[in-house]
């Protein structure tokens, strides 16, 4: 038989997030701030990997915040917090990204190609590295997955922009086709084709480590 | 590999559109999202071409590589992040009392 949780356990268990968005909604700011620190993560990672570099990843997680915190009162509940925050966020970033295309364009020369225009190249740093578990972790097989860690970042940095936020969303965040079909206002089967098409894009930038796999 | 033995047994080119079917639902294969009849044929497709298998476990690996790839958040960003907030709250306590 199922316990019942004593009252001071039941007590402690964190509100959902429907609470915090109608308290918030209510003008209570302590709600809104502990939504700001259940996402605060996911939304910097979002930014980021769309982005690809730390400035502008920290400017659009303020961006998709205070405008979340403007527009909240809007925010009807048809879809859960974290999708219409996500959505935000994204929209945040695919207009800093449209500002910086047309600032390159502006000085892009006739040696470039069209292909590299269209990829959007962006800085990676290398703070990206996560950890793999692994039992066994030579120094060889260390260097091997920095490296290959490393790929995959500038890939996903190669990435057009329309794959890389379905990749970035699907993923590397988890959310399913239909949360990232709300996300992006795209239909699940439009979701599906840009990520098969970005997945396959990945597969063949990291081809290299991908054939030894294995051994990493 | 060279072109003859690129498709295993080296058959013909019914396996080379075979394993253009496959590749062409290989996220939906991935993601689990095929219906009885496509897992079946997809599944009987495996066991018997080992170039494809070699691309699936190749694209589960790839996912994995994604799922386990965190960005750490700097400390200066969120500090900057919970600064702008915090100037934001008191500025709609300040109207309020105005």
């Amino acid at each position: 038989m199922k316990e019942l949780a004593k009252p001071e356990e039941r007590k402690s268990l964190p509100p959902p997030d429907s609470i915090l968005v109608k308290r918030a909604q209510l003008g209570d700011d302590k709600a809104f701030a502990e939504l700001v620190r259940r996402y605060e993560k996911k939304v910097y990672n979002i930014c980021y990997r769309i982005l690809g570099n730390v400035d502008e990843a920290s400017d659009a997680l303020q961006d998709a915040f205070l405008r979340a915190y403007q527009f909240l009162k809007k925010f009807k509940g048809k879809s859960s917090f974290y999708t219409w925050l996500y959505r935000i966020a994204t929209n945040v970033c695919l207009t800093r990204l449209r500002k910086r295309r047309s600032a390159s364009a502006l000085t892009i020369t006739d040696t470039e190609s069209d292909e590299s225009y269209q990829r959007q190249p962006i800085f990676v740093s290398s703070d990206l590295i996560g950890d793999i578990p692994d039992a066994a972790q030579s120094p060889e097989r260390l260097v091997r997955q920095k490296q290959l860690r490393e790929a995959l970042n500038q890939a996903v940095a190669e990435l057009p922009a329309d794959f890389r936020t379905v990749i970035v969303l699907r993923d590397f965040e988890g959310l399913s086709n239909r949360e990232v079909s709300k996300v992006l206002n795209l239909s699940v089967p439009a979701v599906k084709s840009r990520l098969h098409r970005g997945r396959l894009f990945l597969r063949n930038r990291l081809s290299r480590y991908l054939n030894n796999y294995e051994q990493i | 590999m060279s072109k003859s033995n690129r498709y295993p047994n080296n058959k013909n080119l019914q396996k080379a559109s075979e394993c253009l079917k496959f590749i062409k639902i290989l996220t939906e294969f991935i993601d689990s999202d095929l219906t009885e009849n496509q897992l079946i044929e997809i599944r009987s497709h495996l066991s018997n071409c080992l170039l494809c298998t070699k691309t699936y476990k190749e694209f589960r690996f790839l996912l994995h590589l994604c799922q386990t790839q965190l960005v750490e958040e700097p400390k200066t960003v969120s500090l900057q992040l919970w600064e702008v907030l915090e100037k934001r709250f008191q500025r709609k306590t300040y109207r309020h009392f105005k």
